[in-house]
């Protein structure tokens, strides 16, 4: 967390963020114990259904979106204003193309009778992918509402401190889906 | 001032884009690695032509525990280049609260992972 341009209030409500980050992990990492534990008692195994063409697809994507983030935070830091909404406009459309293709997976699975009702199995998987990819929304969501305060009143103090706070929620998000990928697709095809 | 300040911002260009390519790098390695231990091997396509079939593989050329124990690897490599070139968690003293509350989490999440492991195997056997 080592921001160049925090001052002491603004690093304080960092590392309260960062707290809140924390308890976020633990939330994930309880899905991702149920969702290994019920792996093995059902009878539906997920490599019937998962795509590791269309799981790298949504890697690539959501890692290219974090990039895009540090790109527009680095931007915001030199206080160039249209630098900025670029970088954010191509994370928030790198997110919503993950978000869409997480959801194409899920319709194709109830559509196959894989849905959350099947079974104990699935309803972990969806309950932990679904999570994952509720957080993403919001993300989004909140990325929205930080342009709107750029355009209506600049990069501010308060708006910089704010958009810094978002980077670290987008990075974690990813570093998440790095779990997820590895356990769920990859261990999952095997 | 405006020279130290871009220098800055271009140092911190190239920590987010050496954490991406690294990353990138570990990504396609892992699938790889995954491609080439599933049954039929490599499961993607290049358009409509498997790429099994390109590269001439028809049977998996790693074994799933050796595949397993890669991607598991693969996945601490990568989650700590996130924390260090994303989430820019380094050496640097400010960051020492940040580390505490982690090494706090990670002892939370190793307890619940040994106790899960531990109940839930426990079940299995009994039954």
């Amino acid at each position: 967390m080592t921001a160049a341009n925090l001052n002491r209030t603004e690093s304080a409500k960092a590392l309260g963020f960062w707290f809140y980050l924390m308890s976020d992990a633990v939330i994930f990492a309880l899905l991702i114990i149920v969702y290994v534990t019920m792996q093995n008692g059902s009878t539906v195994e997920g490599k019937a259904f998962f795509e590791l063409g269309h799981a790298l697809l949504e890697t690539i994507i959501l890692l290219s979106s974090t990039l895009t983030c540090g790109l527009a935070l680095t931007s915001a830091n030199q206080q160039s204003r249209p630098q900025t909404q670029f970088w954010l406009a191509v994370t928030l459309v790198l997110g919503a193309a993950f978000v869409v293709l997480e959801l194409q997976e899920f319709m194709r699975m109830i559509m196959h009778n894989a849905g959350p009702s099947r079974n104990g199995f699935l309803s972990a998987f969806f309950t932990l992918v679904g999570t994952h990819e509720l957080h993403v929304s919001v993300g989004m969501l909140w990325l929205m509402v930080l342009m709107a305060q750029i355009t209506a009143k600049g990069l501010t103090r308060p708006v910089y401190s704010r958009l810094y706070r978002w980077s670290l929620f987008w990075h974690f998000l990813d570093l998440i889906w790095v779990a997820i990928f590895s356990i769920v697709y990859l261990s999952g095809v095997l | 001032m405006i020279g130290a300040q871009s220098e800055r911002a271009s140092a911190s260009r190239r920590r987010y884009y050496t954490g991406y390519l690294c990353a990138l790098l570990l990504t396609l390695v892992a699938f790889g690695l995954t491609g080439l231990a599933t049954d039929p091997p490599l499961q993607l396509h290049l358009g409509t032509t498997p790429l099994a079939l390109v590269f001439g593989i028809d049977k998996p050329a790693i074994s799933r525990t050796a595949a397993n124990a890669g991607i598991f690897a693969l996945a601490v490599v990568q989650i700590l280049v996130h924390l260090r070139y994303f989430l820019g968690i380094d050496n640097n003293v400010q960051n020492r609260l940040p580390m505490l509350a982690m090494a706090f989490t990670t002892l939370i999440l190793l307890l619940m992972i040994a106790g899960s492991l531990w109940v839930m195997g426990d079940l299995d056997r009994r039954m």
